[in-house]
């Protein structure tokens, strides 16, 4: 079918949050370089496009302590993937990055340096923060408002972007000013691969104008369609070509050689996610106290939280939100739905549409669609098991994906054109200078 | 004459930013018996990456990245040097540097510090590597399935370092490196009594000696090294069948260079490196020195030095082997951790 898609693969190891067990014996360091090698390497043999790694620059809290009940310990993210490119030739190396707690010229010149040593296969997933607790480790401090999050993040990468053009760069910024020629030559790809992850309508349009794919968190058939017209609107209004921006959500993948069985392993998986502290934990962040007294497998508190805003675990993607609401929605959602804390606290965290359960043959059909339909560019797998959490995708899922003709047979070359990216030269010219109106303020 | 044996290091700028040969000349040297090889950060590709390729490639060499303390963030060197560490299983150590020019202060929208400023400042930063580097004890991940703790919270320290010009707040986001604490390397000019101290719980482990005159340079290595390491630089030009390392040297055309040049015959140079090892003997301190060559031409003086000076280095036992992790071969002792109590 010629309107059909090729759907492709990035691998994200996350290194932090309550999706990834430790609790089974199969659970390897969530540290070693072994198991960032094999997972890399497993990927590579199943033909991925990437491999992700995330950032976060403090260490998460719950409750004004430090958070003890999920994975933690990641190693630097481009260090690690530096070695990795030693272990590896053809999967790229995506390293997230930070725009408020780095230097434009510093990380343009480690993701170059990246970008070289590992032969064109450097992204870079920019991230924006504006808050003062993680600026605590950091030179600058808490120095951003919430409201320049993004204006600061473009500022940024448009300065990093002339950068890698070459030639001498002088910005000057709200927050302080760059002066900076680079040094390190263009890799086989001309620069790294932008990604970008954010959601609201700010963070859409900044993609549209700024990246070349979108980390995004729309999972779902209709739901991606949505998601793919909305950026193909916004990067039309910016002059790009209609499928030009990528899109791979994030999604978790549960598969087994038949349905029960797959149920049988969402199952184990699910109870090995969450135990009944992780539930316990998941609720104080919006009651605003411990819950040490409250049985999780009961019924969810029948006193109100003590704080009007929610304290989620700082350093989790959590947003804030009304917890005296919040609690009495959730109250009679579990009670309706006959749920203790445990399954409450389970159904909630791990969405189902964000989880592909099934037979290799029923995700292969189910893909299929997402193929034919142009709905998303292909996904971004969050293993739950560390170091083999991808075995069952790579041996079973992946070759009957390339039955269908929907999957690579083998990689084109640099990153960029593994994703089936190009470089289109008045789009880059125009992502690295301000927009009018910027100017004229400024 | 002394049983002391001194470390060797070779500096890998001379493969450019050619990552492949960067790591075949790295195998060459581990299997010819260098205790480590350096990566300077001026114009090149990323120092720490390049250690960091070749870590996955190699078993025993140990990794010595430069880095500038003045215009880079603490907390990301640190994260980036215990990785480090941690991909080598203990191998990583740290050139410290001060790049104290406008270049690279407007670079990251900073100025240039005062002189006397630089001392206190780099015993600021090496204070917060260290103590982030302990802020994870070492059996802080517990995985606990009973209480459902991943980590222990009570083995996790903030490190709360409050410099004149930042400060960090910790715990680090990556656990406790291999080794402990890492070897640091740090130039003679930046200890000082009010700022940067040799062999102290925040301190440098080696001291860099770098002056124009290999005369010069001995003598103050050997003053040097009744308080500790010592780590000597020197540029290399070896006689070849063809060419004079003298000529060599004279043909690429000397400039001021900061370091003492050694131009000459393999014999001469392993005479001074025993007369290195012989000055700087220490009875009362095992901890072993190191000698930091920068060859004039990484393939000539690299194969003259793997071929011909290694082999006679260790027969006559003057060449330290290589132990497991870095700290070993410096003979450093075993870093307690400064926020475990002791038991």
């Amino acid at each position: 079918m010629s309107t059909q898609h090729q759907l492709r693969f990035g691998v994200f190891f996350q290194g932090v949050n309550s999706s990834t067990i430790w609790r089974s014996q199969a659970s390897g360091s969530q540290t070693d370089f072994a198991s960032f090698r094999q997972i890399a390497q497993t990927a590579e043999r199943g033909l991925f496009s990437a491999f992700f790694l995330g950032e976060g620059l403090r260490l998460r809290e719950h409750l004004g302590g430090i958070h003890e009940l999920d994975v933690a310990g990641r190693p630097d993210a481009q260090t690690m993937l530096a070695a990795l490119a030693a272990v590896t030739s053809r999967i790229g190396l995506v390293a997230t990055q930070n725009t408020t707690y780095n230097d434009p010229a510093d990380l343009a010149r480690r993701l170059s340096s990246l970008d070289l040593i590992s032969e064109g296969r450097a992204a870079w997933n920019i991230v924006t923060t504006h808050n003062a607790w993680t600026g605590a480790n950091f030179r600058r401090g808490g120095y951003l408002e919430h409201h320049e999050r993004y204006s600061h993040a473009e500022d940024f990468v448009r300065t990093v972007r002339q950068i890698w053009e070459g030639g001498p760069v002088h910005h000057r910024g709200n927050h302080y000013n760059v002066d900076y020629t680079g040094t390190v030559p263009v890799s086989a790809q001309h620069r790294p691969v932008l990604f970008q992850a954010g959601d609201s309508a700010e963070g859409r349009d900044f993609a549209a104008r700024q990246t070349d794919v979108i980390f995004s968190a729309h999972v779902g058939l209709e739901d991606a369609l949505e998601f793919r017209r909305d950026i193909n609107a916004r990067a039309a209004r910016v002059g790009r070509a209609e499928n030009s921006v990528k899109i791979m959500p994030g999604a978790e993948f549960i598969v087994a050689e038949t349905p029960e069985a797959a149920e049988e392993k969402h199952h184990w998986v699910r109870e090995h996610q969450i135990g009944p502290q992780q539930a316990l934990a998941y609720l104080e962040q919006f009651w605003g106290t411990r819950l040490e007294s409250v049985d999780p497998h009961g019924p969810l508190p029948e006193f109100d939280p003590v704080v009007e805003q929610s304290s989620v675990t700082r350093g989790s993607g959590f947003q804030g939100a009304k917890s005296l609401e919040l609690a009495a929605t959730w109250r009679a959602e579990a009670k309706e739905k006959g749920q203790n804390i445990i399954e409450f606290v389970r159904s909630r965290s791990h969405r189902a549409d964000h989880t592909f359960t099934g037979s290799y043959d029923q995700i292969a059909a189910r893909l299929a669609r997402y193929a034919e339909l142009g709905a998303v560019d292909g996904f971004n797998i969050t293993p739950w098991l560390i170091p083999t959490g991808l075995d069952d995708i790579v041996n079973h899922l992946v070759p009957r994906l390339q039955e269908r003709g929907i999957y690579p047979e083998s990689y084109a070359g640099t990153l960029r054109e593994n994703l089936g990216l190009s470089i289109d030269e008045t789009h880059e010219q125009r992502a690295q200078q301000a927009p009018l109106a910027e100017q004229e303020v400024s | 004459m002394s049983e002391r044996s001194v470390l060797l290091a070779l500096n890998l700028d001379g493969a450019g930013n050619d990552p492949k040969h960067t790591a075949y000349q790295a195998l060459r040297a581990e299997s010819a018996g260098f205790n480590a090889v350096s990566f300077s950060s001026d114009g090149l590709l990323d120092a720490v990456q390049r250690a960091s390729y070749v870590a996955a490639q190699t078993r025993r060499i140990g990794l010595l990245p430069v880095i500038d303390v003045l215009f880079t963030e603490p907390f990301h060197t640190a994260t980036q040097l215990a990785s480090l560490d941690i991909i080598s299983r203990g191998r990583a150590g740290w050139i410290l540097e001060t790049h104290n020019d406008s270049v690279q202060a407007q670079a990251v929208g900073r100025t240039v510090l005062a002189d006397d400023e630089l001392s206190i400042e780099a015993a600021e930063v090496v204070t917060t590597h260290r103590r982030l580097w302990d802020s994870w004890e070492d059996d802080a991940v517990v995985r606990d399935a009973a209480t459902g703790r991943y980590l222990d919270a009570n083995k996790l320290h903030y490190v709360d370092v409050e410099g004149r010009n930042f400060s960090v707040k910790g715990p680090a986001i990556t656990p406790r490196p291999p080794q402990g604490q890492l070897p640091i390397i740090a130039p003679s000019h930046l200890f000082s009594e009010s700022g940067l101290q040799h062999c102290r719980l925040n301190g440098a482990d080696v001291i860099a000696i770098n002056t124009a005159s290999l005369q010069t340079l001995l003598a103050q290595a050997t003053a040097s090294s009744t308080s500790g390491a010592v780590a000597i630089e020197l540029d290399i030009y070896l006689d070849t069948a063809g060419q004079t390392g003298a000529q060599r040297a004279a043909d690429v055309g000397i400039q001021s260079s900061e370091r003492a040049v050694f131009a000459g015959s393999t014999e001469a140079l392993i005479n001074f490196l025993a007369e290195f090892a012989e000055a700087t003997a220490n009875p009362a301190d095992q901890r072993r020195h190191l000698v930091h060559l920068y060859p004039g031409d990484l393939e000539i003086d690299g194969a003259v030095l793997i071929d011909e000076v290694l082999p006679q280095l260790k027969s006559s036992n003057l060449l330290a082997p290589n132990s497991t992790t870095l700290r070993q071969n410096f003979a450093l002792p075993v870093a307690q951790n400064r926020f475990q109590e002791a038991s």
